[in-house]
């Protein structure tokens, strides 16, 4: 949905009466249970980006419109056996990718982009019979004022609209839109800017739903690969090495692929990145994913340039983190973080990268952390319960409270929720510093909360 | 263990009037404060007095000194608080809320030291230092000092923190070096620990973020409540805690001594308030009574002069009277109602048109002797020139002398469940969801069923918690916004005796207090209302007079009409103020009014009030002479005569009380408002014994006084005063004559008033074309901007250009003016038309008689020559091309999208051969089916209506014929909940219910017809 309306409803929905335009509060009364996403068209263009990608494969002549990508594919024919053959196998890999597409093909890129835009699936290949199939379209989908007029004119399809007479119709419409049909129907020419790929591939791709299980991710990673071998084909190039990278609510997870020589069938880098998952075992739900070509080479046999290493920073603290987790093992490498928070155990965070800005403005962070009250170094990992000798804390020795109480109640809003770590729950605890018989400078709090107790929390020193 | 707790006056405390701050209303607070002994408590909101009435009426109720004060933030962040010492204090604090309020945008003040460089003489400051300016500490001090000698503290707030101890000691030496005493103060932000998940919700919402994401934005802890005595003996030292009482004893005022003071320009310099009110009482009275003025009538006039000069408010009534006379002196029409508006002296005056003469009205109430209250008068203008009236006081007397009261939004269910729901970062897919599938009538109970109908649990956690804070949230102050009119205008400034902000709107001003403040206060207010049918029925009276060739006046219009009262006994009364909407229609055939007071009697039972109340029933039988009407008593007899016996005006409750049970005027007076809040707080309890104990003592039946009784809760807040009534009721009669002898005027005047009133657009052109009267379409060659009668036709309208959705006043306008046109070129160049004018024009039809039909006169002007193109003359003509017309059903789209009715077919008639095929009747022909036999009918819904607290849901249907009336009981609602909320088209099926002349479909089934419409767009009024 975007601005108050449905853009798109699957097919559930659509049964339930609410289609595209209808509003949302409307949707929402006819579907109660209906579940609305906003549109994201930064996640679009990604997704685009993508596919162009993958297009790469069939024709190195490709060009995006809105929503649309365009495949140059007159001089590919011969390479993939006609264009039966071609059209058949686009189908099948858009298919085998979870893509839907609508698929139609014309002398004009404008003439397809318009029969896909409508849904007619057809092959023109012949100039002469395209005015056929590009007359009963309706004029909605010339620009949005020459389509209005057009339809106060009474004229609602592309062919009324030729049949008006073209200068007084340029004059009332705009010379554009008049120039538009031309293009369309072949009469003038249409040339369009190539899609540029880009220079390094890294692609992420957010999952539908958090994933549990590895091997699902296989599917779930198939556009990705799809994408970097249209890259790399596009390319003339091979991949040598590669990330791939499972994001997870807090952290993620890097599984690395590697490759004897640079190739470029993604029917290979899949394999390859199935034997990994299988074997591995996820700490944490997988919320979406992020392919990056570290190493790429030239294909042996092709002539084109070495392409200069990805390199930066992110990539050797990657390597380091690598190393270092080959070493002591995955979960023993973490970067702990502050976070916003009151409740102590919550005010550090470790994760398995290092985490991204926190929610509030830095400004306001830093004027916050300036003001950070005393901390213990050292923050034991669940509150160890102390032994009360007459109304005072005791811990192989009397305790002397030397500062405080401190008192913190915060957290009321994860009580009772699930899923949240331990810890997380509404704390109200009054905060001591004090010192147990060893000299040593101790963190204790008293327990508020029934049935109450002493409990110590962390050492200064 | 010591029994003696310190005492403790807590002197910086926050309501929930310092938005998206405090957590508590004054009124929780206050009662806190007494529970736990204070000496007393200041209510120190952020530059705001908004709720120190309140918590005045709750302190004194409560026995607990209230101290008045503000918290201030600086420009330079130093924060203080200021207390008012006594009245002087007290003017001087206003005076500098409104400074800081004035000098920043609407919800923001700006306050810097050298405001406050003059010191506020008369107000004690405490300063709250901030860690972060530590360095400057000893430099402020000193400015505090010098600013407020002898008046200045430094407060000492303890919350538990690590560095309390250190603070301490530092603010001790701040003191002892500067001189300036040191005091504890608690930094109050809600009246209990437990407020605490609310509190950091406001917060969060103040950050605009999530209490997830706050983080240490929120406090740490819930110390900011009002704390036992034992424990502050605990936390503070008690010297600091003595101190608080010093300073609360040299607090000593009470809002009761803010003493209100009329303006006095109202009266010429060499006369007094007393003869400028007698002058012009007897030139009123000559100038109404041509004829001599009745006995009856001077008398009165004689009794209300003199109790108006006993308690001397001759000011007031010169102060309205000043208003109605500029407003009449610029023909803008008016009308005078509450209760002191209709007394003989406003009839001389010209505050309100119901001749005393003519109408018995008990005036005893107009003035309480007792209530030492002033008299309360709303006057209604027309709605298009209100504010003419409203800068016309802002000119006479000056911003800082008059401004308009506040309103103060509260959260409601949806806004609340909103606000929480943010606060607690559920997903705002899942908040709109379930916001919009709350009906309006929806309860609290139902809540849980609206949840799991979205798909969300209430038992879960997070919902849990939604639904609690969003519960805690309702009711709490959101924003303060201008009153729709009233205004209070003082003698002095005044800002000295409440804070003036500004307003959303461009120059407006407003009060910080609402108007329950302001009668709680007995400030005077003036009510500066709109009314559409004013402009209906002046713009009306206008046309008839031009069509007649002589002015066309109020008073032109004969009285007691008897064809005017047969139209309204056949309930034929759609545009009729007051008596079109669907229930008094159903009323109106079984009340059959003959005469005025008829009229002011169906203006005030078609209420919840008496409805609930059971009096509706029992006066139609009566009236109908079904039923004998018996008095137990004489007094009883004067009191509901005039209403067979049946109490139905506010006023006589009031007076049922004094004669019955005797109440003295004032306790009557009390009864009333406690009649208008007694749902929010709790019942009529303790006077209800007294009522009926009264009554007994009296001599009546327990029988009649528990019926009295009953009749009085049910009239709740919904007793229409007999006053208000008489005044609606002449707009009544005069619409009603005009619609019956002037229709196409009065269509003129509906339509050149619009909005307004019950019906659309549509709906009244429909109703006057069934009554004869012929509306034409707008055209270029012949509107005006506004509708107007059709050349010198009595029954014809010319619609105006003005009906055209999307074409400017000023294109209008200069169209009018310019024509007629020779063809479309020569009306583009003429006019100065632009493309959006002209795309409009086409689209609604207006160039018929220069283009033709909506596609040809849509291609002529897609290639008209605009003003820019001068040097494009001829080229229009070259294109010939004929395109086809539209077709009926694609003509009638059209017109609804563009002119928002059709004077084609309506679109019913279209598709009346499908609605036949499918069984259905037409609105007609169920005119003439018996009661309870079945019947199929189907319309397009044009009003959905669930009243009070009935749990029936009222529809109406409108076809090609007309309006029918449905009633959807509540378990049909619940199971097609679908239908009833979102179907436009809709098909009933149903039996037939007759009721003394009245016809409604009772629904056995709904089924949605929607998709027959197409693009056709309609729209539905909902409400209560």
């Amino acid at each position: 949905m975007a601005q108050g309306r449905v853009l798109l409803a699957d097919a559930a929905a659509q049964r339930a009466g609410v289609m595209a335009g209808v509003g949302v509060s409307s949707a929402r009364a006819l579907l109660p249970a209906l579940s609305l996403r906003p549109r994201d068209l930064a996640r679009e263009s990604a997704a685009m980006q993508a596919v162009a990608c993958w297009a790469g494969r069939f024709t190195p002549r490709v060009s995006l419109a809105d929503d649309t990508v365009l495949l140059e594919i007159g001089r590919c024919l011969r390479l993939f056996g006609g264009l039966r053959a071609l059209v058949a196998t686009i189908g099948e890999s858009a298919a085998s990718l979870d893509l839907s597409v609508a698929l139609a093909v014309a002398p004009t890129p404008l003439a397809a982009h318009w029969l896909a835009l409508s849904g007619v699936a057809v092959v023109c290949t012949s100039p002469a019979r395209l005015a056929q199939h590009l007359d009963p379209l309706p004029v909605t989908l010339l620009p949005a004022r020459a389509a209005a007029a057009l339809q106060g004119f009474g004229s609602t399809t592309l062919g009324a609209a030729r049949r008006l007479p073209a200068a007084a119709l340029a004059r009332r419409i705009g010379a554009d839109a008049v120039c538009l049909l031309a293009r369309a129907f072949g009469e003038l020419p249409d040339p369009r800017p190539d899609f540029v790929f880009p220079e390094q591939f890294s692609m992420s791709l957010p999952l539908p739903a958090a994933v549990e299980h590895a091997p699902v991710l296989v599917f779930a990673a198939r556009r990705l690969v799809a994408a970097l071998s249209g890259w790399l084909t596009a390319r003339q190039a091979g991949v040598r090495r590669a990330t791939l990278r499972l994001r997870h609510v807090s952290g993620e997870t890097a599984l690395s692929l590697g490759f004897s020589e640079p190739i470029a069938d993604a029917g290979r880098i899949e394999r390859v990145l199935r034997e990994r998952l299988d074997r591995l075992t996820l700490t944490a739900p997988v919320e979406s994913l992020c392919l990056d070509a570290l190493e790429v080479a030239a294909r042996p046999g092709h002539d084109g340039a070495l392409f200069g290493d990805a390199g930066g920073e992110r990539e050797r603290m990657g390597a380091l983190r690598e190393r270092l987790g080959a070493r002591l093992g995955e979960t023993q490498v973490v970067f702990p973080a502050v976070c916003n928070d009151h409740r102590p155990e919550c005010a550090t965070r470790c994760g398995a990268q290092p985490e991204a800005s926190p929610p509030l403005s830095s400004a306001l962070l830093s004027s916050l952390l300036s003001s950070l009250p005393p901390r213990p170094l050292w923050l034991l990992a669940a509150p160890e319960s102390l032994r009360e000798v007459a109304g005072r804390p005791y811990r192989g020795g009397r305790l002397d409270l030397l500062t405080g109480p401190e008192r913190i109640e915060s957290g009321w809003w994860d009580e009772g929720e699930r899923g949240t770590e331990t810890g997380a729950v509404d704390v109200r605890r009054d905060y001591f510093i004090a010192r147990d018989a060893g000299g040593r400078a101790v963190w204790i709090f008293r327990e508020c909360r029934a049935p109450g107790g002493w409990f110590l929390h962390g050492f200064f020193s | 263990m010591t029994n003696e707790l310190p005492g403790y006056a807590e002197l910086h405390c926050l309501s929930n009037f310092s938005f998206l701050r405090g957590a508590s209303h004054a009124e929780e607070l206050v009662a806190r404060a007494q529970a736990l002994g204070y000496e007393a408590l200041a209510i120190t909101d952020e530059c705001s007095l908004a709720g120190v009435v309140r918590a005045h009426v709750a302190a004194k109720a409560a026995g607990l000194k209230l101290i008045v004060g503000s918290e201030l933030v600086l420009a330079d962040g130093e924060k203080l608080v200021l207390l008012a010492q006594d009245r002087a204090g007290y003017g001087n604090l206003s005076a500098i809320v409104s400074l800081g309020r004035r000098h920043a945008a609407k919800g923001e003040y700006r306050l810097t030291r050298g405001d406050l460089a003059r010191g506020v003489p008369d107000c004690l400051a405490l300063w709250i230092p901030a860690p972060a300016s530590a360095a400057t500490w000893a430099a402020t001090a000193a400015w505090l000092a010098e600013a407020f000698p002898g008046r200045a503290w430094i407060a000492y707030e303890r919350h538990l923190l690590p560095e309390d101890r250190d603070r301490l000691a530092a603010l001790r030496m701040l003191s002892a070096t500067s001189g300036v005493p040191i005091v504890a103060a608690g930094d109050v932000h809600m009246h209990v620990r437990s407020r605490r998940p609310l509190q950091d919700a406001l917060t969060a919402l103040r950050l605009k973020t999530t209490v997830d994401s706050a983080g240490r934005a929120l406090f740490a802890n819930g110390e900011r409540h009002l704390r036992s005595r034992a424990r502050l003996a605990q936390l503070y030292p008690s010297e600091l805690l003595a101190e608080t009482l010093r300073i609360a004893e040299r607090c000593d005022f009470s809002l009761d001594s803010l003493r209100y003071e009329y303006p006095d320009e109202v009266v010429p310099p060499d006369m007094t308030p007393s003869a400028y009110l007698r002058a012009e009482t007897e030139s009123g009275l000559l100038r109404r009574y041509a004829d001599g003025v009745p006995a009856a009538v001077r008398d009165q006039v004689e009794q209300e002069l003199a109790l108006i000069a006993e308690l001397v408010y001759e000011p007031y009534f010169l102060t309205v009277y000043d208003i109605v006379k500029f407003a009449r002196g610029r023909g803008i029409l008016c009308q005078g109602r509450g209760s002191a508006a209709n007394s003989a002296v406003c009839y001389a005056l010209g505050i309100t048109e119901v001749d005393p003469a003519q109408s018995a009205l008990l005036f005893a109430r107009f003035i309480s002797r007792e209530r030492d209250e002033p008299p309360d008068i709303d006057v209604d203008f027309e709605h298009q020139r209100r504010e003419e009236v409203i800068q016309y006081l802002y000119d006479k007397y000056g911003r800082e002398r008059a401004a308009l009261a506040a309103t103060v939004i509260c959260y409601r269910t949806r806004s609340a469940l909103r606000d929480a729901g943010r606060a607690l970062g559920i997903d705002r897919e899942c908040i709109d969801a379930l916001t919009s599938s709350l009906a309006w009538w929806d309860s609290r109970e139902q809540l849980p069923q609206r949840f799991a109908e979205v798909g969300l649990d209430p038992a879960a956690p997070r919902v849990v918690k939604w639904l609690l804070l969003a519960e805690q949230l309702r009711g709490f102050p959101r924003h303060l916004s201008q009153h729709v009119g009233g205004f209070v205008i003082s003698r002095g400034r005044l800002d000295r005796l409440v804070p003036i902000e500004n307003a959303a709107m461009a120059g407006r001003s407003v009060i910080q207090w609402d108007k329950d403040d302001i009668e709680a206060l007995k400030l005077m207010k003036v009510d500066v209302l709109a009314l559409g049918m004013l402009t209906a029925i002046r713009r009306a009276l206008e046309s008839v007079g031009a069509r007649r060739g002589r002015p066309f006046v109020l008073s032109d219009i004969t009285r007691e009409d008897p064809a005017v009262y047969e139209m309204i006994g056949r309930a034929d009364t759609i545009g009729v103020f007051q008596i079109e909407s669907r229930a008094q229609m159903a009323m109106l055939p079984r009340l059959r009014p003959a005469r005025f007071y008829d009229l002011v009697v169906e203006v005030a039972i078609v209420r919840p009030g008496p409805i609930q109340g059971d009096m509706v029933h029992p006066y139609l039988r009566r009236r109908q002479g079904l039923e004998a009407i018996s008095y137990p008593s004489p007094e009883v007899r004067a009191v509901l005569e005039r209403t067979l016996g049946v109490p139905i005006f506010q006023e006589q409750v009031m007076q049922l009380a004094i004669v019955a049970a005797g109440f003295t005027p004032g306790e009557a007076d009390q009864l009333r408002r406690s009649m208008a809040a007694w749902k929010r707080q709790g019942g009529l309890g303790h006077l209800r014994e007294r009522l009926i104990e009264g009554m007994r003592t009296r001599g009546y039946d327990i029988a009649f006084a528990e019926a009295i009784y009953r009749q009085i809760e049910g009239f709740g807040e919904y007793g229409f005063p007999e006053s208000h009534a008489a005044s609606f009721a002449l707009l009544v009669y005069v619409s009603a004559w005009l619609k019956r002898h002037e229709p196409a005027a009065f269509l003129v005047g509906l339509l050149n008033a619009q909005p307004m009133g019950f019906y659309s657009a549509s709906q009244l052109v429909q109703d006057a074309r069934r009554h004869g009267v012929v509306v034409f379409s707008p055209d270029v060659q012949h509107s005006d901007w506004l509708a107007a009668p059709a050349g010198e036709r009595r029954d014809a309208v010319r619609l105006g250009l003005g009906q055209i959705g999307g074409l400017g006043a000023a294109a209008g306008l200069r169209i009018a003016a310019a024509r007629p046109f020779r063809d479309v070129a020569d009306l583009v160049r003429r006019a100065a038309l632009g493309r959006d004018d002209l795309d409009a024009l086409a689209g609604g039809g207006a160039l018929a008689a220069l283009a033709g039909h909506r596609r040809q006169a849509a291609w002529a002007v897609a290639d008209a020559p605009l003003q820019r193109d001068l040097l494009l003359e001829a080229s229009s003509c070259q294109d010939d091309v004929i395109l086809p017309a539209l077709s009926e059903g694609e003509d009638l789209v059209a017109d609804f999208a563009s002119l928002r009715l059709s004077l084609g077919r309506h679109p019913l008639a279209l598709l009346r051969e499908t609605l036949t095929r499918r069984h259905y009747a037409t609105t007609a022909a169920l005119a003439v089916i018996e009661h309870n036999r079945p019947a199929r009918c189907a319309g397009i819904v044009t009003c959905r209506q669930r009243p009070g607290t009935a749990q029936v849901i009222f529809l109406t249907l409108e076809d090609e014929h007309g309006l029918l009336n449905v009633i959807v009981h509540p378990r049909l609602a619940e199971r097609q909940r679908r239908e009833l909320l979102s179907a436009r088209l809709l098909g009933v099926l149903g039996v037939v219910q007759r009721e003394g002349g009245v016809l409604h479909l009772v629904a056995g089934r709904l089924v949605d017809h929607t998709p027959l419409l197409g693009a056709l767009a309609t729209s539905s009024r909902d409400f209560h």
